[in-house]
This record gives C-alpha cells, sequence and structure tokens, in this order.
C-alpha cells in the first residue's frame, strides 16, 4: 500500500491542478459583454470623433503609454472609416500610476484639446508611443546594463517630445507649456478616472458601446464590427437572460 | 520497493517542505498561464504591475506562455520531492539536477526584468522566491548526505 502512496499523492494533487486551471479559466473568461449603470458624468465637453448625434457611440478609457490602448485606437480608426457619422467615438482619459509618463501624456493631449487639437495630439501621442515612453534603449543581450537618465530628467525629456508634437500639430507652444499644468486639465483627467472608477474601470484599454462594457477578447474589427452592427439595429448586446416564471400557486 | 531504490537517508521532511514549496510555485504558476489565455496579460492592470512583465516578448517561447513551462517545472519539482520523500534514491538525485536548471531559469528571469525590461511582476519574484527556497533545501539536503555518506565509509577508530 505505501509502494503506491507516492504515486497516489502525485495524480491527487495533478487531478486538483488540472481541476483548479479549468475551473479559473472558466471564471476569468468573460467572454460576455455586461451592462453597466450610468456613472459619473466625466469631463465636459467629452472629446468625440465623429457625429455627436450619431445613433451607436463608443467610449474609451485609454491611457498613453499603454500599448494594448494604441493598438484599439488604430482598431478604432478603422471602423471608424468603416461606419462614418453612424457611429461617435469618446475617448477618456485613464492614466495608470504604473506608467512613468501616461499622466504626462493625458496633460498634453488634454492642453491641446484646450486649443481645438484634441485628435491631431492624441493621435501622435499613441502613434509615438514607443519612442516617448521608453527612456532609452532595451538591448536584448547585453552584460553590462544601459544607464537610464534620472526620473526629473526623463520628465524633463518627455515634456520637451510633447513640446514638439504641440508645434507639429498648430499649437501655440507656450500656451500648450502653460496649460499643460494648469487645474483645468488636471480637473478634465480627474473626471474621466472618476467616471471610469464608477463603471468598474481596472485597466486600460477598457471599451463600451452604449453603455456595454465590451470584453477585452473583442477588441478587434471583426467583433466590434459585429456589435456595431448589432447596435445600429437596435439589438441588445447583452445576451438576454431568461426571467423566471412566478411559481404557480397550488 | 528494492533496496537500490532506496538509500538509508532519505530526509522526508525536507523533502515534504520541497513538495509544499512546489505546490505553491504551481499554484503561481497556472494562475499566470490562465491569465496568459484568457488575454488579461495583455491589457494594462491598474492594480498590478506585472502587465509589462506578462505582455513582453520575453513572456512567452513561441506562442507558449513561459508560465505553462513553470506549471511542468514545479509540478515535475513536487513529485520528484514526494518520491525522493519516500525513499527513491534516484528521484533525488533527479530532483538536484532538475532544481538547478529551475534556479538558472529563474536567474536569468529576474535579469530579464531587473536589466532589460526594467519592471518586476509580484507573481513572477514569488516563483523566484520559492526557487530559491526549493534550491536551498535540495543544497542542504545534498551537503547533509554527502557528510554521512563520508562519515558511513571511513573505517571505524581502532581502541588501544
Amino acid at each position: 500500500m505505501r509502494r503506491f502512496l507516492p504515486f497516489a499523492i502525485i495524480g491527487a494533487v495533478l487531478l486538483i491542478a488540472v481541476g483548479s486551471g479549468l475551473l479559473l479559466f472558466r471564471s476569468k473568461q468573460s467572454s460576455a459583454p455586461v451592462k453597466v449603470a450610468a456613472g459619473k458624468p466625466g469631463a465636459e465637453p467629452s472629446h468625440i470623433r465623429g457625429d455627436a448625434s450619431a445613433r451607436v457611440t463608443l467610449e474609451e478609457f485609454g491611457d498613453y503609454q499603454c500599448e494594448p490602448c494604441g493598438v484599439l485606437a488604430e482598431t478604432l480608426h478603422k471602423l471608424e472609416h468603416s461606419y462614418g457619422s453612424r457611429i461617435q467615438i469618446v475617448f477618456r482619459q485613464f492614466p495608470l500610476e504604473m506608467h512613468a509618463h501616461a499622466m504626462t501624456a493625458a496633460c498634453a493631449a488634454e492642453a491641446a484639446g484646450l486649443q481645438g487639437r484634441f485628435w491631431e495630439m492624441h493621435d501622435m501621442l499613441f502613434q509615438n508611443a514607443l519612442s516617448w515612453s521608453h527612456p532609452g534603449p532595451r538591448p536584448f543581450r547585453r552584460s553590462i546594463p544601459v544607464p537610464q537618465p534620472d526620473a526629473s530628467a526623463n520628465y524633463a525629456r518627455v515634456r520637451t517630445v510633447f513640446a514638439e508634437y504641440a508645434t507639429n500639430v498648430g499649437l501655440d507652444v507656450e500656451r500648450f507649456k502653460k496649460e499643460m499644468d494648469s487645474e483645468e486639465v488636471k480637473a478634465r483627467i480627474r473626471l474621466d478616472q472618476e467616471r471610469g472608477d464608477s463603471l468598474g474601470v481596472d485597466r486600460t484599454p477598457v471599451l463600451f458601446i452604449d453603455a456595454v462594457k465590451i470584453p477585452f477578447s473583442s477588441y478587434n474589427v471583426e467583433a466590434l464590427s459585429k456589435l456595431i452592427d448589432d447596435a445600429l439595429q437596435g439589438k441588445p448586446l447583452v445576451p438576454e437572460t431568461p426571467t423566471p416564471t412566478p411559481a404557480t400557486p397550488r | 520497493m528494492t533496496n537500490t531504490q532506496t538509500v538509508r537517508g532519505s530526509y522526508p521532511k525536507l523533502h515534504l517542505l520541497v513538495a509544499f514549496l512546489a505546490v505553491a510555485g504551481l499554484a503561481d504558476s497556472i494562475y499566470l498561464t490562465i491569465t496568459h489565455l484568457t488575454g488579461e496579460n495583455i491589457a494594462c492592470l491598474a492594480s498590478s504591475g506585472c502587465s509589462e512583465v506578462l505582455s513582453s516578448r520575453y513572456a512567452t517561447v513561441g506562442s507558449i506562455p513561459l508560465a505553462a513551462f513553470g506549471v511542468v517545472g514545479y509540478f515535475v519539482a513536487f513529485s520528484l520531492a514526494i518520491l525522493a520523500a519516500f525513499g527513491y534514491s534516484h528521484a533525488m538525485i533527479l530532483l538536484r539536477f532538475w532544481v538547478a536548471g529551475m534556479l538558472a531559469t529563474t536567474l536569468w528571469l529576474l535579469y530579464v526584468q531587473a536589466f532589460l525590461l526594467h519592471a518586476f511582476c509580484t507573481y513572477c519574484l514569488l516563483s523566484a522566491t520559492l526557487t530559491v527556497f526549493i534550491s536551498a533545501i535540495v543544497t542542504v539536503v545534498y551537503f547533509v548526505e554527502r557528510r554521512h555518506q563520508i562519515t558511513a565509509a571511513a573505517p571505524p577508530a581502532v581502541q588501544s
């Protein structure tokens, strides 16, 4: 009996590992869209791309230093071309603390917005995210670590880069630099973050279509197109749960 | 169980401790693998610093998440530790080599996080800590075992 005991223990642990893995996989695989409450209002006026009276609204909570947000930005561009005035895209600021320059980038976008050039700066920040978000080269094989500039030097460097972008998109650069630090800009970001928190946003990017939270696995042109088509046709995006039939009194 | 499979000192308590730590590592690796498979690692999580590490190119070998290799690594380490605890000498020897490989991989991944990605993942650091403890225990067992062998091989002292 003792001879088989170690193999029984190993088999039991294998079964438990496989079982718990499957359970965890099923619980995390949230493939269904979720209807959310209205939440807090967010910064007004919001940044809208497309027709503000469009029937379907895509609302994104994003962070300029988050690479998946850059990928989603490209996807949304394609959808905008496909659907034109039938959809509107709203961008909400949700800079994460883990990204050193995300807040500065959000301030840059909002400061550009005060001069009516939000989307130009928005696109520029995403298109060049790799060049401004990392402090230096990250070599694959190198025994000596690359010396990294300190935080304040990095901050100054990023601000200089954003000022160049401001020039490129035709902003008044001195006004832009001043407004990046303004209370108005900070308040807009704070309001967007509060809206995100009230909607349960805990990561970036997060996308809502007509107040329905879309799972991350659907952030591609095909899946989003299908959801937008459904929304345009007035079909519910959230699978309807069967209402329980009241018990018949005997 | 034959005599060739067993040794006098199999240090069951220490090997059971290794098995326990390996189960903790197994749970950690399963969690990371599932996170990868469900696509959660690709998003930037507000509550964790892991996404930079787990979405990096070092987090996969081909299309297989590195954490899946961790699942295999910890499960094999667990199995060998259990067998060693029950006196299987070959398992004890294999465990030493296996754990040495795991430690080497762990050190490489720590280097990647510290010097290439400049970001640390809590779950990866937990795994590294477990591997270091497992390695330490296996090393202690090795040296204690060696000392016993030397003592057993020495001729008895002759009394005058």
